[in-house]
């Protein structure tokens, strides 16, 4: 299953080639965060050991949910 | 409300000779606190200030200082003149100034302080023994409740005033003046975290929230500067009204355009709201790290982030606020309200975490702790909702970061270095410390700077 991906780049090499290193491992719909030094991109789970092995990746996790949590909602006036 | 009739209120009756005295601006070192919220109410300047002064001297220089004053021919009290030191004001008298030799310091009435021929910014003086001159302000045991109840006894004098019942009131027609905002003060947060007295603006800085967007079109963010960006498959306008009210507590205006109190604290800073969250307040970690992204190649200073999730420390956000921090921007995220360990991205060691504080000062029940840098007010947080609301109040750890956010940006005013590390410093530095431990509010309760 397609998944979308959080891969942190470290800062000893050139994010666009460490894009393009993962590129070349099976990840795609490729967006650098170059301020950040973050590349998000989507590729099967089975993709993500190489993904890893990419030099210059310092980790790589799921894109998971994030929201603005309860009690906030409750709304007074 | 009294601005409706643009008109001042003066005492008549049995006090004539105070009414005097006001209407010259003097304000007696031994008037009462009724007498003092009267006043401030008449002038229908800046509320807070009760329209006397606090003079500091300098270490070892009071008998100096009250050496200046009796040389100028001032009336003056000490408290060593009272037994234990134990000063009722209604006992001073005539006293233009009551020394408190144990506080280096004194009370003192404006023309005191005209006479020393200082302008009264609370600049420290070059020489001699006094150091510095502050306006005194009004201080309320429970800031919401007390001003609604001084609010309502506004409303009622105005009322009277209308109704021709002004008895012991007389009216002069003044120029028209905006009080509004001034008589009604501030929310109880801006007031615990000292922001109405705070001479800075955030000008010149930029603060970016990162939310559910903003209503572009408020009322009381005309004319200001808004650059907006969505990371998320829909347009920026809020229609939730989370990114609206967290936006209004860091940026919203001094003077709030209808019967409002003053809810936001950077009033004149550059606006950058980046839509990370959609319209049900719901996002990723991919669209929050786009809209840090953004922040940080638009040289924003401050980035607001009142979002979270419950989940261990992510390394990309570690990463970005490391990256943020390198290049003079502070990320300042909320630490959730699961009332458990704090959530992500807050928890990374490079994004300053902010916990919820209920008006008694306590943390809220909600807020998270644990990993915790600093709190803030949190409960009951009255700001900006989208048209037509405009206005309303919620309650959460999202309301405490944006008051942090508009806080550095007024420290981040203040001087260029104040930046990145040196910010996140700063304002671990000048917080107000408080009995909860560490890992429930951090160093304590935020604080803008004089």
């Amino acid at each position: 299953m397609k998944k979308k991906w959080i891969v942190t780049a470290s800062s000893d090499r050139p994010i666009h080639d460490i894009a393009k290193d993962l590129a070349d491992a099976g990840l795609k719909d490729i967006q650098i965060l170059q301020e950040v030094g973050i590349i998000i991109g989507s590729s099967e789970d089975e993709a993500v050991a190489k993904l890893r092995k990419v030099r210059g990746v310092k980790d790589v996790s799921l894109d998971i949910s994030i929201d603005i949590g309860p009690p906030d909602s409750r709304e007074t006036w | 409300m009294i601005n409706e009739a643009n008109q001042k209120l003066t005492r008549k009756g049995n006090c004539m000779s105070k009414m005097g005295e006001e209407e010259k601006g003097e304000v007696r070192v031994s008037a009462t606190i009724e007498e003092l919220l009267l006043g401030a109410l008449a002038r229908g300047e800046e509320i807070l200030k009760t329209g006397r002064y606090i003079m500091t001297f300098r270490e070892n220089s009071v008998d100096q200082g009250i050496k200046s004053l009796d040389a100028k021919g001032f009336n003056i009290k000490d408290a060593r003149d009272f037994k234990n030191q134990a000063v009722t004001l209604q006992d001073v008298g005539n006293a233009e100034a009551l020394v408190f030799p144990e506080i280096r310091s004194a009370l003192v009435s404006s023309p005191v302080v005209q006479e020393f021929g200082i302008s009264i910014q609370g600049k420290m003086m070059a020489e001699g023994p006094v150091e510095v001159i502050e306006p005194e302000y009004f201080v309320f045991a429970d800031n919401s409740d007390y001003m609604r109840g001084f609010v309502s006894a506004a409303n009622a004098i105005a009322k009277d005033l209308e109704a021709g019942k002004g008895a012991i009131y007389e009216m002069e027609k003044v120029d028209a003046q905006k009080v509004d905002a001034q008589v009604l003060g501030a929310t109880w947060g801006l007031v615990q975290c000292k922001v109405p007295q705070s001479s800075r603006s955030g000008s010149g800085i930029k603060v970016a929230v990162l939310d559910t967007g903003f209503d572009i079109e408020h009322p009381d963010f005309v004319g200001r500067s808004i650059t907006t960006e969505t990371f998320v498959d829909q347009p920026v306008q809020d229609l939730h009204g989370h990114g609206t009210h967290t936006v209004g507590t860091a940026c919203g205006p001094k003077e709030p355009t209808r019967d409002t109190p003053r809810y936001g604290i950077a009033y004149e800073c550059q606006i950058f709201v980046g839509k990370v969250l959609d319209n049900s307040g719901n996002g990723t970690t991919a669209s929050v790290l786009a809209g840090i992204n953004w922040a940080i190649a638009n040289g924003c200073e401050v980035i607001n982030m009142s979002l979270s999730g419950q989940e261990a420390v992510q390394a990309a956000y570690t990463a970005a606020g490391s990256s943020a921090l390198d290049k003079s921007c502070l990320i300042i995220a909320a630490a959730g309200n699961a009332g458990s360990d704090t959530g992500a991205p807050a928890n990374s060691p490079t994004i300053m975490s902010v916990a919820s504080l209920d008006q008694t000062l306590t943390p809220s029940y909600f807020s998270n702790c644990g990993k915790i840098e600093i709190a803030a007010p949190g409960r009951e947080v009255l700001s900006s909702m989208p048209r037509p609301r405009l206005n309303g109040s919620m309650s959460g750890t999202s309301m405490a970061a944006p008051h942090v956010s508009g806080c550095a940006a007024l420290w981040a005013q203040s001087k260029p270095t104040l930046r990145g590390k040196n910010l996140w410093n700063i304002l671990k530095s000048y917080t107000l410390s408080l009995t909860p431990p560490p890992c429930c509010i951090g160093k304590g309760l935020v604080q803008a700077p004089t």
